[in-house]
């Protein structure tokens, strides 16, 4: 579009430079003698002669920006358009000056004439019209680039920096802020876009803020009704410890007691931390095309060490931030226990597999069941960093997307099956 | 095929209209361009081919026979390339001749009827009488050019005496007949002649007549003949020498042909282009409106080549049958124009039908066309099924609503008109080059005929160098001091100047030269580059005999005449007309190095009013009329020489202005009823809120204005400051480098304004159809 | 078991609107069976057109593989794809799209030629078409804008006939059409059905449904379910309330 013309103005410039460079470069400099100048004064002088010298008569030509001096036939000075020009023949011969001879009809010779050689005068105009023409394409490309780069920022800076003040501003949490969108629309579509995410991310947030109000409000109403019985259960027990005279009564209704308190404090404690889990780990799965697989997979694959097999094309459902964390998970663990060769292959049956297989030790058959539970770490992850919790937090993200992680030995290594379900 | 044709059909059925502009326009380009190459290529062919059939020579030399001898025949016969050699007594002399109403300046060569002639016989032309005592057989240039009738009388006077004849007859003179050569040849009764021979005893000259192996090699014969014979002792040999060749005669014969060819092949390039824009206009619109049907056809399994073929068969099947009709209109109108161009032809030339030209004419428009067509219709490939069938709506609009109602000033009419300009910027940008184009070209046009037709001053010092109001010829220059000095005493004498011409030779070519003492005191504009000669060492060439004699300003160039070589610095370039654009100024004094005995003898006279000349050569005349051989009034002569081209250029003009307006009316539809069809729903709706039809009218006439003033604008400026180069295009090969004529303002106004108002009316009339929009058709469509 | 013509898999349109994307058509596994008068329902938006495009090679899929019988024609160049409409392919539109530069029979005959070389015999054909929909001479000579809705239509049908498809195409052939001609237009398509010509057809009315003996119902670009109307008679009471239960069933 605008490039276009950006491009073809350049051009122009370009093909102005050098033709100007072509034509300056191409014409003569003007050191010739006019003959036709020189023929009208020497004609003049001819016919005028009697009258050189004299101090009223005007020497002919002097329109003509000529400098000339006239001498008789015995060399002396008779006039000259001005002082401090070559006055005698031999002064002019060493001046290169052109020495024209007037001779009469009949052939006697009146004198001579000195043209004064002034091609040092002409170089000076040239080089001054050099000067000149540079100058003016030095300030043309100026004024164009200056023209271009203020183009360049209005258009394309600009917009970008307010691209980024607004960014800041998302990621500062003021989604109320729309983007505006620039008239030229250069960026019509992409600020679009980025104006609707926003809008999403705050319908998100404040569906989400909702939700844990609510959520809130729930785990504080039944902790509540499970409290009122538990405090009940409590009172009952404390006031029949006071009126029981049975020692071992006593005990029992202590015991009964204690345990109360212990659920009060189970219960509270349940519920804080599964509110907690569902707050950080949110998964919002959405239609996605499957190839788009191929891109997360070589993202985490770092050390390209992956083969993958071909891809059947279809519409799957899956939170594509999270099952890039699925995949960085376990290729970074195949990276850390096998460091083989990881082949990954797809098919398509009532959903998508995906199966990623190293060529590895696996990890011991009694293992295997343990291995997705929160802060498992097997037998050989001894030396290895890590937290134990990747495998745990990668079949919970796998869960909410209606899909399912399978660990499994084979004869050659360890494979994990990871299921997606079609759009 | 069949299913493509199909296609076209219905394409062309539904947009007849449209169609018919079409070819309307094509049509024009057709048989202007038609017409232009036939006159340009065939009827230089012509004039040969006639040249050919009436055996007529290749070049011609007068002598009298008083100088005429063995010497000079048997040069011709042994030339080489000479074919053929005649050799006949005449009598000839320089005589004013009746012509148009008026007395013309010519060379007279009166020849016996009975006598046998090989080259170019005795032909005569339509009705006639056998000859009998006192009548006379005149050229056809006379009647043509000359407006003489048979039965009329008719006169020359030679040396001051006047011969009267009655005209019996005009024959068909292929040599000796034009009017700008002026060199004539009449046939007499035996008895006629001999009672003429009697009282001219001096004009008894000898024609010598020659053909040659090739035409073009007469130029070459005459310069060494005349320089053998002619230039070595001219000076001292005061008797009658002429000389013409062949390629100057036809010139002479072809060069209004010309002139008007050129007019008609630009004005055929220019409307060529306009169809070409109203064309690419058109495909844009056929596939804006048919979008939809050509989603249709492409659902249906039409290839996209197949519906670009169809919209290509329809276009050029239009153009085709526009050019056909316009070729076979150019060879209807062309007798009427080669009746017209007789007046300076004086030929007459029957046209049959020329495959090759009209091949030509086809061809070149049609594959102009035809790429065209296809350039703009590629992109039918990029579209899509789906998105045609959909109307081509893409999801993303972002067009700015441009002069907002709410915040724009000015009259409701004019902004909604703005805005309507605005959504079709291409289409008011296409308006916008057609119209300054055909104004630039009218506008060229009439200035031209102003120049020619109407104020030939300018052009005629362009055709004869330097003209003067009145121009005085003696018999013997001795007298010419006392002459001028008695001119210069009159009141009504602004200045008289010498001013003669000699033949001389530069670098062997011969070149007309004209003297003057001081050529600062001359009118007329021959000089373009440097300066004229002030010294008797300097020269001023023309361009074309500078060109031969590939010398520029600066340079010193040889110049031979009466024997005797001298050289010369050139000053400056001078433009001619004459002898092939040869020609060359010097100083008298310049003149005197060549031959130290050298007197004008001829005095031209500038009055301060031009009205008082007739008045002032007859008070002259009446003093010492017999001291002159010739008195000129030149703004008489002019009239009288130039009338047949002003005629020719009026009628020209006339033709090439109505083409305008009509090229105008065909552009103004065209666009007006394709805007009108695709605001049928907005104008609709715009009635059913309450605009009248009127002010609808208005508003669609008015978002054409600003296209059309600033075309019409543009192109008057152009037609202003470019038409003086485009003149020169046109005439350059005749010699002419440089013009300067004036352009006319006020025509070119006139014609401004005329366009203007017109196609606003038009428009409007155009726009009638808005009054049938009702606001039902919104509820039907 | 029936023969398939047209088979779909993982059938997927996305359309790209500004940098958003919109899934219209997801993972579509479908078979056409020959013969079948098979109706797409759907609510707005659910992809019925999309598909029905998609399926007559109007339009590309994004993902997935349409096979027709054993031509896979989803990655056919678009001139290719013109080829293979014309033999294939009749379309009837909801705007009918006749040419209104054209009459009838020209019509008709512009659509013929594709195919066949002779002019007769495409005449001769598309007569005999007229007349099996209930058009006479004098109406077939007209030009589109002459004619009330359901003879234009009727004339599309012709038109979509005329190369003996082997898939008709309609999109909401009486969309545009009042009761009456819809009537007559359903009429003549499924008469046509009766002779064997399998018609794929898109419609959100229920009397248009009703007169196919499949009815695939799509919600968010996937198959929510299907129906099959064909053991019942066409005057069958029974056929309606099926279809009735079917249909709110999906949630019409």
């Amino acid at each position: 579009m605008k490039l276009k013309a950006y491009i073809i103005t350049l051009l122009l410039i370009f093909l102005f430079g050098i033709i100007s460079t072509f034509y300056i470069s191409s014409i003569p400099v003007d050191n010739e003698l006019d003959t036709v100048t020189v023929n009208d004064i020497v004609s003049d002088i001819k016919s005028d002669w009697k009258l050189i010298g004299n101090s009223d008569y005007p020497l002919p030509g002097l329109t003509y920006g000529i400098d000339y001096a006239v001498l008789d036939r015995k060399g002396t000075l008779l006039a000259a358009t001005k002082r401090g020009l070559s006055e005698d023949e031999n002064s002019a011969i060493r001046h290169r000056d052109t020495i024209i001879t007037l001779m009469d009809t009949d052939g006697t010779i009146l004198g001579k004439v000195l043209f004064y050689n002034n091609s040092n005068k002409h170089w000076e105009k040239f080089r001054c019209s050099l000067l000149t023409t540079f100058l003016l394409m030095s300030m043309l490309v100026i004024i164009t680039s200056s023209i271009m780069l203020f183009l360049l920022h209005r258009k394309i800076l600009k917009p970008f920096q307010t691209l980024k003040n607004f960014a800041r501003d998302v990621a500062g949490g003021k989604l109320d802020i729309p983007l505006p969108m620039d008239k030229d629309n250069v960026f019509g579509a992409f600020s679009e876009s980025f104006d609707l995410m926003r809008t999403q991310l705050a319908t998100a947030q404040e569906n989400e803020r909702k939700a844990n109000i609510s959520k809130k409000e729930l785990v504080a109403s039944l902790s509540h009704d499970i409290k009122t019985p538990v405090a009940s259960i409590k009172a009952i027990s404390e006031l029949m410890y006071l009126n029981a005279s049975d020692s071992k009564a006593k005990i029992q209704l202590d015991t009964i007691n204690a345990k109360a308190d212990q659920i009060n404090l189970l219960i509270t404690n349940m519920f804080h931390a599964t509110l907690e889990e569902l707050k950080e780990l949110k998964v919002t799965p959405a239609e996605l095309f499957s190839h788009a697989i191929i891109e997360m997979i070589q993202s985490a694959d770092y050390r390209h060490l992956t083969e993958t097999g071909t891809i059947p094309d279809c519409l799957i459902i899956a939170d594509s931030l999270r099952l890039a964390q699925v995949f960085d998970n376990l290729i970074s663990n195949s990276y850390k226990y096998a460091d083989t060769r990881i082949h990954i292959s797809f098919s398509l049956t009532d959903c998508f597999i995906i199966r990623i297989a190293d060529y590895g030790p696996g990890v011991l058959p009694e293992e295997l069941p343990l291995l997705k539970q929160k802060y498992y770490r097997g037998k050989n992850a001894v030396n290895q960093q890590g937290s134990g919790i990747g495998l745990y937090i990668s079949q919970y993200f796998m869960e909410k997307m209606q899909g399912s992680l399978q660990c499994q030995n084979t004869d050659s290594g360890f494979m994990v099956q990871l299921t997606l379900p079609l759009a | 095929m069949k299913k493509i044709l199909l296609l076209s059909f219905s394409n062309i059925r539904k947009n007849k209209g449209q169609m018919v502009n079409l070819l309307l326009v094509v049509f024009i380009a057709g048989f202007l361009l038609n017409l232009g190459l036939l006159l340009f290529f065939n009827f230089g062919k012509f004039y040969d081919e006639l040249c050919r059939k009436t055996n007529s020579p290749h070049a011609a030399f007068l002598m009298a026979q008083t100088s005429a001898g063995n010497a000079q025949n048997d040069y011709l016969k042994y030339y080489p390339g000479v074919t053929e050699l005649e050799q006949q007594e005449v009598l000839a002399d320089n005589a004013d001749i009746q012509y148009n109403g008026d007395k013309m300046p010519g060379l007279f060569m009166m020849v016996k009827a009975s006598r046998k002639q090989a080259m170019n016989p005795l032909k005569l032309i339509g009705p006639s009488n056998p000859l009998s005592d006192n009548s006379i057989y005149l050229p056809y240039i006379m009647k043509t050019g000359g407006k003489l009738k048979l039965g009329d009388d008719f006169y020359v006077s030679v040396q001051g005496k006047e011969y009267h004849y009655t005209i019996a007859g005009f024959t068909e003179e292929v040599y000796f007949g034009s009017n700008t050569i002026q060199w004539y040849r009449f046939y007499l009764s035996d008895k006629e002649y001999d009672k003429l021979k009697e009282s001219l005893p001096a004009s008894v000259c000898v024609l010598q007549t020659v053909r040659m192996e090739r035409p073009e090699l007469s130029d070459r014969l005459v310069k060494d003949f005349a320089g053998e014979f002619y230039y070595g002792t001219t000076a001292k040999n005061t008797s009658i020498y002429h000389d013409s060749v062949y390629s100057n005669v036809k010139t002479s014969h072809t060069f209004l042909s010309g002139i008007t060819s050129m007019i008609f092949v630009a004005l055929a390039a220019v409307i060529l282009l306009v169809s070409l824009v109203v064309i690419r206009f058109r495909i844009h619109n056929t596939l804006e409106e048919s979008m939809v049907g050509i989603g249709v056809l492409k659902a249906m399994g039409y290839l996209s080549r197949q519906i670009i073929a169809s919209l290509v068969i329809q276009f050029t099947g239009i153009a085709a049958a526009g050019i056909l009709l316009g070729t076979v209109l150019s060879y209807v109108v062309l007798p009427l124009i080669s009746s017209l161009l007789e007046s300076q032809t004086a030929l007459i030339w029957h046209q049959g039908f020329d495959p090759v030209i009209s091949g030509i004419t086809l061809l070149a428009i049609l594959s102009v066309i035809l790429l065209d067509t296809v350039l703009t219709s590629l992109r039918i490939r990029k579209m899509h099924p789906l998105t045609a069938l959909r109307g081509g709506i893409t999801t993303h609009n972002f067009r700015r609503n441009s002069f907002a109602l709410d915040s724009s000033h000015g009259g409701l009419t004019v902004l909604l008109a703005m805005k309507n300009i605005y959504q079709n910027r291409k289409q008011t940008l296409m308006i916008f080059a057609v119209i300054t184009t055909i104004t630039f070209a009218s506008a060229s046009v009439l200035s031209i005929y102003y120049n020619v037709g109407l104020h030939p001053d300018t052009f005629a010092g362009l055709v004869a160098g330097e003209v003067p109001d009145s121009v005085f010829i003696l018999k013997n220059p001795v007298d010419a001091a006392g002459v001028m000095a008695e001119i210069r005493q009159s009141e009504k004498v602004d200045k008289a100047i010498y001013y003669t011409f000699r033949s001389v030779l530069v670098n062997g070519t011969e070149a007309q030269g004209y003297v003057t003492d001081d050529f600062s005191l001359i009118r007329g504009k021959m000089l373009y580059k440097g300066r004229y000669p002030k010294h008797d060492n300097e020269i001023a060439l023309s361009g074309v005999t500078a060109k031969q004699a590939a010398k520029t300003i600066g340079d010193t160039v040889s110049v031979n005449y009466n024997g005797k070589n001298e050289e010369y610095l050139i000053t400056g370039l001078i433009q001619t007309m004459n002898d092939n654009g040869n020609g060359l100024t010097l100083t008298t004094k310049g003149m005197k190095r060549l031959y130290p005995d050298f007197v004008s003898e001829q005095i031209y006279v500038y009055m301060k009013d031009v009205n008082d000349t007739e008045e002032f050569i007859d008070t002259i005349k009446l003093k010492s009329g017999s001291l002159f051989s010739n008195t000129l009034n030149m703004n008489k002569l002019i009239d009288v020489q130039l009338g047949v081209y002003g005629s020719v250029f009026a009628i020209i003009t006339t033709a090439i202005t109505l083409i305008t307006f009509f090229v105008v009316i065909l552009v103004l539809y065209l666009v007006l009823k394709t805007s009108i069809l695709r605001r049928r729903r907005e104008l609709g709706i715009q009635k059913a809120v309450g605009f009248t039809s009127f002010q609808l009218m208005n508003q669609i006439a008015l978002s054409f204005s600003p296209a059309i003033i600033t075309g019409v604008t543009a192109g008057c400026i152009l037609g202003i400051y470019c038409f003086n180069p485009l003149f020169v295009a046109l005439v350059q090969s005749m010699g002419i480098m440089t013009a300067s004529l004036p352009a006319s303002y006020a025509f070119t106004i006139i014609l401004a304004i005329g366009i203007i108002v017109f196609s606003y009316l038009i428009s409007l009339l155009i726009s009638m159809r808005i009054r049938k929009i009702t606001p039902y058709m919104l509820v039907s469509e | 078991m029936q023969k398939a013509v047209l088979t779909t898999s993982k059938l997927s349109k996305t359309f790209s609107n500004g940098g958003l994307q919109q899934h219209v058509l997801k993972n579509l596994d479908l078979q056409i069976y020959e013969g079948d008068f098979t109706v797409i329902m759907g609510s707005s938006g659910a992809g019925k057109s999309t598909l029905l495009y998609a399926l007559s090679g109007m339009d590309k899929p994004t993902l997935g593989e349409i096979h027709f019988e054993a031509q896979e024609i989803s990655k056919l160049s678009n001139d290719k794809l013109a080829v293979f409409r014309r033999k294939n392919c009749g379309f009837v539109f909801q705007q009918i799209y006749l040419l209104d530069t054209m009459s009838l029979l020209d019509n008709v005959i512009a659509s013929g030629l594709l195919i066949s070389k002779s002019k007769k015999e495409i005449a001769a054909r598309a007569k005999e078409l007229f007349t099996a929909v209930g058009l006479t001479e004098t109406i077939w000579r007209k030009f589109p804008s002459q004619l009330s809705g359901g003879e234009a239509q009727r004339a599309g049908i012709v038109r979509a006939l005329i190369n003996n498809p082997r898939i008709l195409f309609a999109d909401e052939p009486t969309g545009a059409l009042n009761s009456a001609s819809g009537a007559a237009v359903l009429n003549v398509m499924t008469e046509v059905n009766k002779n064997g010509q399998s018609i794929i057809m898109v419609t959100h009315d229920i009397k248009s449904a009703l007169r196919g003996n499949r009815i695939i119902y799509l919600k968010d670009g996937t198959v929510c379910g299907e129906c099959n109307l064909g053991s019942y008679k066409e005057e069958d009471v029974k056929r309606n309330e099926v279809l009735h239960s079917f249909l709110s069933e999906m949630g019409w």
